[in-house]
């Protein structure tokens, strides 16, 4: 008994001594939400139990945001804005989803820049960004993620990523950013997005993410689905032009049951990079440069944001670019641009974020 | 203290370099492979780790490695440890050298429940942040130290390969909700529950039921049930798993061949990831954990 009490004592002093003062990672973006300005969703792993640090208090009364409605599960600290509920800002009620992935490496900053300006114009209700955020891997180069996130943030837009396979080449320094939280589900107006960690190394599910997925989708049954990952489900070979230059992998184990439960959950659209090239399928793997209008799930995938480009499929146009995805009532109403300017969205095709040669 | 150098310091140290990865370019690494040398010192130079005779000695020798475990702990908290950052690295090294000086003994309490409850205690805290678990190492011998120890016969061959087995069996399956959960709480639940497991394994009369089980059948038992790990089973598997091994590990020959259950311990999580992460090399992404 003397030796249990001792053993008890010890613990509380130690976890005492190693977390005192109060201090917070957030976990940004472990929800996907806005971790600071008025729209405020923060979510942060304390190192005391139900001891949220000064400095964060401060940080969220300065934005606005005041310092209420704090949830604890002990060691988590959370204080949401119900995001359901949230209204979309186009006043006809259509939500408009942007898509990015793969950003540009240290010394392209300005195409970052770009996009900000892009997105002033644009006002998307939400930006999700599938994977391969950081090419660099110092602490600056991760700084400079967390700026442009935190800059779209105050812009109000909230952004939900999930890993790609850069990533765990700095893994240390994304999970300083971004949490530990790699695979999340946000409900945000009547969407369900479910963002997914497709790692590298095995670029597959882990059978636990795999069967946290499959209760994901079920529970989210009569919402509009939304499903990112970094790699593709289809072969790019389906295109007929083979692997791109060794990165036009997809997803490995279990591809087949995650694309038979994503089209019997009607995913509205599974969205992904990594090939930095553009390119969409159907769920039966055919690549649609037939048409953009198909039922049924959109296998999506985005070019990049400004990394090298690559031609992945047959599909001939490549550029450095965003996606644009539009919902009325909670269905897919567009998701691809009008490069030609004939008033009618083409099929496969991204928006440039740089205007193309020869204009639209 | 052996089980807590094995499962606790070991297996956390060996958690979060899988976490971190490994960045053979930067000096810090070779520093952050310490542990992998007091185990090699263990096995070839077995005298040469061990803790000092005199009580003052010891006291100040768990004093210290507690306070440079409490001192690592508060630089990684919230942050991840970055193997490459000299600073954390080196009180890392220093830790696991302490904890290596007093593997070498198994006091009275080391023969019941304490050291397991410990370990699932802070694995079990662990969920909180993954390095947790090393501070839960660097306390133990503050709780757990015994009487100096007594060198003791010489081991005998034939006792190794038990040692060896029951080591790369726990090394190879045991991990294997870390890999599968990733950092999230879930990850840590298991091997707090075969903390449980081996705690109630200790407790009579269930560890008098299962010692007339022959060692064979234990540690067949313990591969079957440690390929049958699922993630919604992971509990009651972790703690089934528990309760096998320690009493595998009760009837390990004394004095512990350190180095075997390290070095085997070490390989068989390695081996694990290998498996699960499939690290880049070809054909292993088919074999057991995952498939295609």
């Amino acid at each position: 008994m003397k030796r249990a009490g001792l053993a008890i004592l010890l613990s509380l002093a130690a976890l005492l001594a190693v977390g005192w003062p109060p201090r917070a990672r957030v976990d940004r973006p472990a929800l996907g939400l806005p971790v600071e300005g008025p729209a405020g969703t923060l979510e942060a792993t304390l190192s005391l139990p139900f001891c949220v640090p000064e400095d964060l208090r401060q940080r969220m009364i300065a934005d606005g945001v005041g310092d209420l409605g704090w949830t604890f599960q002990g060691f988590r600290a959370r204080r949401l804005k119900p995001a359901p509920s949230l209204q979309p800002k186009d006043p006809s009620g259509r939500w408009k989803v942007v898509h990015i992935a793969d950003l540009p490496p240290p010394g392209r900053e300005e195409l970052l820049k770009a996009f900000l300006v892009r997105m002033a114009e644009v006002q998307p209700d939400l930006i999700l960004a599938s994977g391969d955020l950081g090419y660099g891997d110092t602490p600056e180069d991760w700084d400079r993620i967390a700026t442009f996130f935190g800059d779209l943030e105050r812009m109000g837009i909230p952004m939900v990523s999930c890993p790609g396979n850069h990533e765990r080449k700095s893994w240390i320094q994304y999970l300083r950013h971004f949490g530990p939280t790699t695979w999340h589900r946000l409900d945000l107006g009547p969407f369900t997005i479910l963002s997914l960690d497709s790692e590298h190394g095995r670029d597959q599910f882990t059978p636990a993410q795999f069967k946290w997925f499959k209760e994901a989708l079920h529970d989210a049954e009569g919402r509009t689905l939304l499903v990112q990952l970094h790699h593709p489900l289809f072969k790019s070979e389906a295109g007929g032009q083979g692997e791109a230059k060794g990165s036009g992998g997809i997803l490995g184990a279990r591809r087949v049951e995650f694309i038979r439960l994503c089209a019997q959950a009607k995913v509205a659209a599974v969205l992904s990079g990594h090939w930095h090239s553009d390119a969409v399928f159907d769920a039966e793997g055919r690549l649609r440069d037939d048409t953009w209008d198909f039922p049924g799930t959109k296998f999506i995938v985005t070019t990049t944001l400004g990394n090298e480009t690559r031609r992945g499929t047959r599909w001939p146009k490549s550029y450095v670019g965003y996606r644009v995805l539009t919902f009325k009532d909670g269905v897919l109403e567009r998701y691809t641009a009008d490069l030609d300017g004939d008033g009618q969205p083409d099929p496969i095709a991204s928006e440039p974020l740089i205007p193309l040669k020869g204009g639209r | 203290m052996a089980l807590v150098w094995l499962l606790l310091f070991l297996g956390s140290w060996v958690r979060l370099l899988a976490v971190a990865g490994l960045g053979l370019h930067h000096g810090a690494i070779a520093l952050a492979m310490a542990p992998l040398l007091f185990v090699a010192i263990h096995h070839f130079f077995p005298g040469l780790l061990r803790v000092p005779n005199q009580p003052s000695g010891r006291w100040i020798l768990a004093s210290l490695t507690a306070l440079l475990s409490l001192a690592f702990v508060r630089l990684t908290l919230l942050r991840f440890w970055d193997p490459a950052e000299w600073l954390p690295t080196t009180l890392l090294a220093l830790v696991g050298l302490g904890l290596a000086l007093f593997a070498t003994e198994e006091g009275p309490a080391d023969r019941g429940p304490g050291p397991w409850l410990w370990i699932s205690f802070w694995m079990l805290l662990s969920a909180r942040d993954s390095s947790l678990g090393l501070l839960g190492a660097g306390l133990a011998p503050l709780i757990f130290m015994g009487k100096a120890p007594r060198q003791g016969p010489p081991l005998k061959a034939v006792h190794i390969p038990k040692a060896w087995a029951l080591a790369l069996i726990l090394g190879l399956f045991l991990p294997r909700p870390w890999w599968d959960w990733g950092l999230r709480p879930e990850s840590v639940l298991p091997f707090a529950a075969f903390g449980v497991g081996g705690a109630i394994a200790c407790l009579f009369p269930i560890e008098g039921a299962l010692n007339s089980i022959s060692k064979g059948v234990l540690l067949s038992g313990l591969c079957l049930v440690g390929i049958a790990y699922g993630p919604s089973w992971g509990i009651a598997w972790g703690a089934a798993m528990g309760v096998l091994a320690a009493n595998a590990y009760r009837g390990l020959p004394r004095p512990l061949p350190l180095g075997i259950l390290g070095g085997f311990w070490v390989l068989g999580m390695l081996l694990s990831f290998t498996l699960q992460a499939n690290a880049w090399i070809p054909y292993l992404g088919r074999l057991i954990w995952l498939g295609r």
